[in-house]
């Protein structure tokens, strides 16, 4: 979509975009920390988890597995857990996502578990 | 302006088959290109007595005395009056000048024709339309709607095409039909509640839990704050807040060549303990969302209906964390300038026979229902 267009995209001017299509991968790494091609050098990205570990960029990734969690299809949380997961998962994050009111809130839960996060 | 022949049965206890065979259909398909419907869906079972509570009725302090908001008049947190038997939540002041107006029909004690207490099954069956005995129909009972409304003359989807506003598409509006999808630009936030349940499940570990907790505590999610009006007010202006979302699909559905189904997905429902306090925030957001959809909308909104619904109801009585459980029947709304509102639909008297043993709030219809085929 070329920028004229965008601009009389009746959604963009009432703070919408559309959400179909590609999703913005270079935004999300961006907001992230981790932008494309950006890697601090000499030494590159830290592997060190407590450089991951700000308060900000933990809340954005807990944000993002929120926003990512919405536009899955309708699985099962549970399967999913058990698939990514497997022995690693905690009786506590299948407690908490069995609770859940709804399958977007479980996949959130999922993603922001600290066993899913530390995966 | 006539209203449009929305009924009770065909429009909320007969979600499934009554929705796609029935008026309703015929109703929308007739309106042809000016009328809107929008759907907003309440993800997590709203508790219906807390939303519409029936004051005037003397075994609800029996069961939920610690539940309840003070008898209309009480004072700055009491019920709004509905007519002398129900109050709505004080959180809902909008919702209650648009019920003055007349443009407001909660319709209480009903139920969808599912009894599943899995949160995730009752928001397929609600959304899908099928039965628990015939889980096939993988569709949005809204798209097959879509796919019945009338061609322009020029053979062009006259009715426009399906909106779903937030994060990704319910399967209330998936199916064969285009839908349009469309989300504010960034990331959403999950809701207080459920932040806190994700620092809960972080607790235990030495970096993620103080990293989350520190970052809550920065933004102001602290438990103390949780039960603020005014935080729940601030979240209304962010941009996945339902005002921010309502007001951007208002103008779309409110443009000449604009979609004229739009669904909408609010979660935060499921009050299973310090209910008085965790309900406050999402009626907040629904109220305002919906005064801004009707501001967004012009004059549309004459011309609208806006259906609000859970997948099921939460018990008449108070748990033992001043919560409510799963449970039956519940409150919905319906909504909008084409509506002939102003009062409550409900069985009369509420209590007695639609109160069960176990302190549910049963649907009388469905029972009936039940009753004549057996």
């Amino acid at each position: 979509m070329g920028a004229a267009q965008q601009a009389q995209d009746p959604a963009r001017i009432h703070g919408l975009r559309p959400a179909r299509g590609a999703t913005p991968y270079f935004a999300i790494l961006r907001k992230l920390g981790q932008p494309l091609w950006a890697a601090p050098l000499p030494n590159g990205w830290s592997d060190v988890a407590p450089d991951w570990a700000a308060s900000d960029s933990v809340l954005g990734r807990i944000d993002f597995g929120y926003s990512h969690a919405a536009r899955l299809p309708e699985a099962d949380p549970l399967a999913l857990a058990d698939a990514a997961l497997g022995p690693v998962l905690r009786p506590e994050t299948v407690t908490a996502i069995c609770r859940a009111g709804s399958r977007a809130e479980a996949v959130s839960l999922l993603f922001a578990a600290p066993e899913f996060q530390r995966r | 302006m006539e209203p449009l022949p929305l009924t009770r049965r065909t429009t909320l206890l007969g979600l499934s088959a009554a929705f796609a065979l029935g008026r309703v259909r015929l109703a929308l398909a007739d309106a042809a290109t000016q009328r809107r419907f929008v759907v907003v869906l309440l993800r997590g079972a709203l508790d219906g007595l807390a939303a519409v509570a029936p004051y005037g009725d003397l075994n609800l302090a029996g069961l939920r005395a610690g539940l309840l908001s003070p008898e209309p008049g009480g004072g700055k947190n009491a019920l709004l009056d509905l007519g002398g038997f129900y109050g709505l939540h004080p959180a809902l002041p909008g919702l209650h000048a648009m019920y003055r107006a007349g443009e407001v029909l909660p319709v209480h004690a009903i139920a969808g024709p599912y009894r599943t207490r899995s949160h995730f099954e009752a928001q397929d069956l609600m959304q899908s339309g099928a039965t628990e005995t015939d889980a096939t129909i993988t569709s949005g009972w809204l798209n097959r709607v879509l796919l019945e409304l009338p061609l322009g003359s020029d053979g062009s989807d006259a009715a426009g095409n399906g909106l779903a506003v937030g994060m990704g598409t319910p399967l209330l509006l998936r199916g064969q039909a285009f839908v349009d999808s469309y989300a504010p630009i960034g990331f959403a936030t999950p809701s207080p509640d459920l932040y806190r349940r994700i620092a809960a499940l972080n607790e235990p570990d030495p970096l993620l839990g103080p990293a989350i907790a520190d970052g809550l505590t920065a933004q102001h999610f602290d438990e103390e704050t949780l039960a603020a009006a005014g935080k729940a007010q601030r979240a209304l202006h962010e941009g996945y807040g339902f005002s921010a979302l309502a007001t951007g699909a208002g103008k779309l559905l409110a443009a000449p060549a604009g979609p004229r189904i739009a669904a909408f997905q609010l979660e935060g429902w499921d009050t299973h303990g310090n209910q008085v306090a965790l309900l406050r925030p999402p009626l907040s957001m629904l109220d305002a969302g919906l005064a801004a959809l009707k501001t967004a909308l012009g004059p549309a909104w004459g011309e609208t209906v806006v259906l609000v619904i859970t997948e099921f109801g939460r018990t008449a009585r108070m748990n033992g964390t001043r919560g409510t459980d799963h449970g039956t029947a519940t409150v919905a709304f319906l909504l909008g300038g084409a509506i002939a509102g102003g009062r409550v639909r409900s069985p009369i008297p509420l209590s007695a026979f639609v109160f069960s043993r176990d302190s549910d709030l049963r649907c009388p219809h469905l029972r009936s229902s039940r009753s004549k085929r057996a």
